[in-house]
């Protein structure tokens, strides 16, 4: 079934139409929860919670656009909230840091060595222990442009934030990783 | 390809914490409805909206068939116009005091170079120069307050408005805002207001009109409107224009019986 029938049955009140939407948006939803909110029933929760909200907002939803990047929008602003709400983020430090420092080489080196990096020892913990030393926002910015592949624009419209501003966390996050690294050549 | 890899890398690692083949979120989703007595159960939700818009479009029909029963009875009966008058609305009242997410607040503002006719920094015609763009004659306040200072004028074709622009200290001050009756709004919230706003009916000389003091607040999570008595705005009809005062300032600086004044004194 097409996104489209699915929200057409919801907005008439059929809960299946729900229900659809639900079974083919729910895993990619939960982990880019998981990925901003770092903890499973929060990540659960604020999927559920979107699902409510777009079943009481879907009048507003213009259904000549994609339904993904709007329903996206809900839950990363769902996510963000419980996490400021949480303030379980660890704020980064100016230490050199291996986990961060390899994080750091993987997003910014211009030549990656993915196949380097996916040989390492217990590199899926290095990463996932990097990434939660971002602060939510900057590890929002990582989930929209890696994880779920939206563009700048979207992103900008995801944070309610101009597109200036989105440049910017993502600089201010590298520039962040390349100090912990402190290396000049990146 | 460098995205690709790190795509496919925090899928593994997401994938290791919470497994796909794990996730079933409709059972606690349909759960929290019920427990929500979401109006969604049932088909309340958009079914009460339905109707509601049925009930509307029923409300408009005999609202326009009354209106026209009005008009023509105004123009039979002279004497009933100060009725017509009195049951005159400037103001939209909003069922609620907060409003959903309006889409403009979710929408990037696309870079422009036309100037904005809202803002005072772009108020640089005189009154007679807008007058000759906008086609009617733009009115002017005969008697303003000494703390009042003109800066200029604007005018906005797509929506026919003049502003006058005075100016109080930086931040605060005056606009009056005229465009002939027929001219719809220039922003969706402008006329619209609060359900808790309380709209006072006065009179401009002989106009009736009506006196609002708030503002929407914009939130992230939509619209709020607060009563706040530093922003004070008054409507009314004369001679076949719809004029607007809107003061931002503190509010001893300029009363509700100032602006009448001021309001009274534009002619």
């Amino acid at each position: 079934m097409e996104d489209d029938i699915a929200l057409d049955r919801l907005k008439k009140g059929d809960l299946t139409g729900l229900e659809e939407l639900v079974k083919r948006y729910q895993v990619r939803a939960i982990h880019a929860a998981q990925l901003i909110v770092r903890d499973r029933l929060l990540s659960e929760e604020v999927v559920q919670s979107a699902f409510v909200l777009t079943a009481e907002r879907i009048y507003q939803f213009d259904q000549n656009r994609p339904f993904a990047p709007w329903f996206f929008r809900i839950v990363i602003n769902e996510a963000l909230k419980v996490v400021q709400r949480q303030k379980r983020f660890v704020p980064l430090n100016d230490e050199p840091d291996d986990d961060a420092a390899l994080l750091a080489s993987w997003l910014v080196d211009p030549h990656p060595q993915p196949e380097k990096i996916l040989e390492a020892k217990e590199t899926r913990q290095v990463i996932r222990s990097a990434l939660e030393r971002l602060a939510p926002e900057q590890r929002a910015v990582v989930v929209m442009r890696y994880f779920l592949e939206m563009s700048e624009a979207e992103m900008s419209a995801n944070l309610r934030r101009p597109t200036s501003t989105i440049k910017w966390y993502l600089r201010a996050a590298r520039e962040r990783l390349r100090n912990l690294l402190r290396s000049p050549n990146l | 390809m460098k995205s690709q890899h790190i795509k496919t890398l925090l899928k593994e690692i997401v994938e290791e914490e919470i497994p796909s083949t794990k996730v079933a979120l409709w059972p606690n989703i349909q759960a929290h409805l019920h427990v929500k007595q979401h109006p969604l159960n049932n088909g309340g939700f958009f079914a009460q909206h339905t109707s509601t818009r049925s009930r509307r479009i029923q409300i408009a029909v005999c609202v326009t068939i009354l209106v026209l029963v009005g008009v023509i009875t105004t123009l039979i009966v002279p004497q009933s116009r100060v009725l017509a008058q009195e049951i005159l609305s400037f103001f939209i009242r909003s069922s609620r005091d907060n409003l959903p997410v309006q889409t403009w607040q979710l929408t990037p503002i696309p870079a422009t170079t036309t100037p904005d006719p809202g803002d005072i920094n772009n108020a640089t015609l005189t009154v007679s120069e807008v007058g000759q763009l906008a086609g009617f004659d733009v009115l002017e306040p005969a008697g303003l307050p000494g703390i009042l200072t003109f800066v200029g004028a604007t005018f906005e074709p797509e929506h026919h408005i003049a502003r006058l622009f005075y100016q109080y200290v930086e931040t605060n001050g005056l606009v009056l805002r005229e465009a002939p009756l027929q001219r719809t709004e220039d922003c969706e919230l402008c006329g619209t207001v609060g359900d808790s706003a309380e709209i006072e009916r006065i009179m401009i000389g002989d106009n009736p009109g009506e006196y609002v003091e708030g503002t929407w607040k914009l939130t992230n999570d939509g619209p709020v409107w607060e009563s706040d008595p530093y922003l004070k705005t008054l409507r009314w009809q004369a001679n076949g224009i719809a004029f607007e005062l809107l003061y931002m300032g503190p509010p001893d600086s300029l009363a509700k019986t100032d602006l009448i004044a001021i309001a009274e004194s534009v002619k």
